[in-house]
């Protein structure tokens, strides 16, 4: 009785969050009604309690390995049970998952699927997770089913838990990174930015919309464009460490490199690396015409500073553009962010003067690539 | 100028009228503060009286910790799911002060979920690897889940007055430590330590009496309530000490405010004070609780009727502290009755499920090494 009531409470758990966590990447019929039960039973509420369903089969079973391998009186008998149940909990899982994966809008599929996906290490996720169910199905037949008595050595266990563990943990990391760049898709994003908000934002100015883009007082720009990439930005990229903000930003060295000053042949190399995904229109040569000698920049690194912040200002304009996308889309369907020019990312907001004091704190971190020495890449 | 650093209130709304979020608010904490009384005040009484018995587990004060550690097995997970219900409601509430306090201290706030993973484990490695277990032993596993345990405690503490006093966060957001200096910090988490102890040890009290007038181990039952009972009195003593440190620390206005409520505000107050005054005054009439059952059975009731007293004045200060920053009329209502319905519903099938399975848990205790 007891172990029913434990089961009902835990499943029941299962079943709730999961209409929270489902909502969340696939609002469907929400963004228009704006009802709870529509939000709740979205699009992947079904397949995602069937995939969840079957984790939890394979977790228990996976847990309770090394107790039967333990158990004198079950012995094989008892891994038996357990290897089908993981098997059972496998095969669920796999539905579940391709039903799931059927369910996702078209324009969030393309962050992992197809010939090129906008987000590479999502496709690397993506299969990571499959190769690793595929691990758990077969390790389960063999070594649970077939020859239970293999896991009186310690490895054959060991081997279907972490396959079992790789791949809830793969399809979780799978289902977070899918929602980029909402927090709840088509309306709010990952910042904690309303699409609603976007145009006041834009019109006010970030300082005006909230308090903290002012707190300490100070006026100097780098000191308002701190704050206004911890509001902004800071819940995704952190100064050093993931999602580097540091790296993805030009620096002077980067653009030394492209200019011509290394081993002959590497500058073709630095500009496909540092250069190529923000400047796909513009071939090497035709950049390293339009740019200073590696002589010249050395002699004049302010300049070069100054034509680092007008390509972070650029960007940043274009991100800000982006916002009216938003704005002007039907916000009663699922939008499309194949269409904006950074997909994974929520626009830039704020006004003109916002967006300079941003450019202008970015600018500081481009200061020999690295980072200011007090901040640790903690932020 | 000093900038405002309270987001907006969320334009979704509310799903039901405020009086009725505040009142389940104030009721799960209520039950929440049952069961984390006896995972703080327990754990840390029950790390005591072991180490006071010498780490052994046929001493009364090891059997004492035995049972507080009996108890928590089954509590500690009780304090978890019983504390989300509230943490629900404060952020529907309280939302831009709560979810910013918890920013303002975000590295201490995540941490809890580790200290507490540990903490269980802790009591667990004591259950299984020490006294109840062995007989002997377990101390180290005990005192750390009890410093866990308070260490959380502390962070719980400087989340609430963090969320309460914008005024404070532009200075926290520099160094979210200070928040330790706030006058009310030290004697309002020992308000919480204090209540903590005293109810477990009154509900430890509780138990030996009853299982002595059974003439279940008379004598051992009989050492473990005189025990227990001074824990107790003492608690009870320190705690109105202490309480009296916190009325003293709160801030000029707060303390203002709460006499300018009027009965309101001081009916509670009063009455919370005066219950506790009642409680010392019944601990302190008897020596031997084993000779007084309906008295030990009043003052556990007592105990109970001030804690459920105590957090309407809880709730009372905090919207004192906040005066003019919080508006909950301001709320846009969106009922959705349907939902609460089946919310209530719910609500009531897992209190009844919780008052079976601790009925249970009395009337047939697990015994050896599979009693979790």
């Amino acid at each position: 009785m007891v172990g029913w009531l434990y089961f009902v409470g835990a499943y029941g758990s299962l079943v709730v969050i999961n209409g929270i966590i489902t909502y969340q990447l696939t609002p469907g019929k929400w963004l228009e009604s704006h009802a709870f039960w529509d939000g709740f039973f979205n699009p992947t509420y079904w397949p995602a309690t069937l995939l969840r369903t079957g984790i939890a089969l394979m977790m228990a079973a996976a847990f309770m390995i090394f107790p039967a391998a333990k158990s004198r009186e079950a012995g094989t008998r008892l891994v038996r049970y357990i290897g089908g149940w993981l098997v059972a909990g496998s095969l669920i899982s796999y539905v579940g998952y391709r039903w799931w994966e059927a369910q996702l809008g078209e324009t969030t599929r393309a962050l992992f699927l197809g010939d090129s996906p906008t987000l590479a290490s999502l496709a690397a996720t993506r299969s990571f997770t499959l190769w690793a169910l595929a691990a758990a199905l077969v390790f389960g037949i063999v070594f649970l089913m077939v020859i239970p008595r293999s896991i009186k050595a310690i490895v054959p266990g060991v081997l279907v838990m972490v396959a079992a563990f790789a791949f809830f943990g793969g399809w979780e990391r799978l289902r977070e990174g899918s929602r980029k760049p909402f927090l709840i898709h088509s309306h709010q994003f990952s910042n904690g930015l309303l699409i609603e908000d976007i145009e006041r934002i834009n019109s006010e100015g970030v300082q005006a919309y909230s308090g903290w883009a002012s707190i300490g007082g100070s006026d100097d720009p780098v000191e308002v464009g701190r704050r206004i990439f911890k509001i902004e930005c800071s819940s995704c990229h952190t100064l050093g460490g993931y999602q580097s903000i540091t790296e993805a930003l030009p620096t002077f060295e980067e653009m030394l490199a492209v200019a011509g000053n290394g081993p002959p042949g590497s500058a073709a190399a630095a500009y496909q690396a540092g250069c190529a995904s923000c400047h796909s229109d513009t071939s090497f040569d035709e950049m390293v015409e339009v740019m200073p000698g590696p002589e010249e920049m050395l002699e004049d690194p302010e300049m070069i500073h100054d034509l680092l912040v007008g390509m972070i200002t650029a960007t940043l304009e274009q991100l800000r553009d982006m916002g009216q996308a938003y704005v002007d889309a039907d916000r009663t369907v699922q939008f499309d962010t194949q269409t904006t020019a950074y997909p994974m990312m929520p626009p830039f907001v704020g006004n003109d003067e916002d967006l300079e004091a941003l450019a202008t704190y970015l600018g500081t971190l481009t200061h020999d690539g690295g980072l200011p020495a007090s901040t640790g890449g903690g932020q | 100028m000093i900038p405002d650093l309270i987001p907006a209130v969320d334009a979704a709304g509310l799903p039901g009228p405020v009086w009725l979020f505040q009142f389940l608010l104030i009721f799960t904490f209520f039950l929440h503060l049952l069961f984390m009384n006896l995972t703080l005040g327990g754990t840390l009484l029950a790390a005591v009286s072991h180490t006071l018995a010498g780490g052994r587990g046929d001493d009364p004060r090891g059997v004492l910790a035995k049972r507080l550690i009996g108890i928590n097995g089954y509590g500690i997970s009780m304090t978890i799911t019983t504390g989300v219900a509230p943490l629900l409601f404060i952020q529907l509430l309280y939302h831009q002060f709560f979810y910013t306090a918890t920013i303002l201290i975000g590295g201490m706030w995540l941490s809890l979920l580790l200290l507490l993973t540990i903490g269980y484990y802790a009591v667990y490695l004591y259950k299984f690897k020490g006294a109840p277990a062995r007989g002997h032993g377990g101390g180290a596993w005990l005192w750390t889940a009890a410093i866990l345990f308070m260490v959380i405690g502390a962070i719980q503490v400087a989340v609430n007055l963090i969320h309460m006093q914008p005024g404070t966060w532009q200075a926290l957001a520099g160094n979210p430590w200070a928040i330790l200096h706030d006058p009310t910090f030290i004697p309002r988490y020992l308000h919480f330590l204090l209540a903590g102890v005293a109810m477990s040890a009154m509900v430890v009290t509780w138990w030996a009496v009853r299982q002595s007038r059974r003439g279940i181990d008379p004598d051992l039952n009989g050492a473990i309530a005189r025990f227990a009972w001074k824990w107790v009195l003492w608690a009870s003593v320190l705690q109105i000490a202490d309480g009296l440190w916190l009325t003293m620390a709160l801030p000029k206005e707060v303390l203002l405010g709460l006499m300018r409520g009027g009965g309101a505000t001081m009916g509670p107050f009063t009455v919370g004070i005066l219950f506790g005054i009642g409680i010392l005054v019944m601990v302190a009439r008897c020596t031997d609780p084993v000779s007084r059952p309906a008295l030990v059975t009043a003052t556990l009731g007592t105990t109970l009727a001030t804690m459920a007293i105590m957090v309407v004045t809880r709730d009372q200060l905090r919207s004192i502290y906040m005066g003019s920053s919080v508006d909950l009329s301001q709320f846009v209502i969106r009922a959705q009755w349907g939902n609460f319905v089946l919310f209530a519903i719910l609500l009531i099938i897992g209190l009844a499920t919780v008052y079976y399975m601790v009925r249970r848990v009395l009337g047939e205790p697990a015994e050896g090494p599979d009693a979790a």
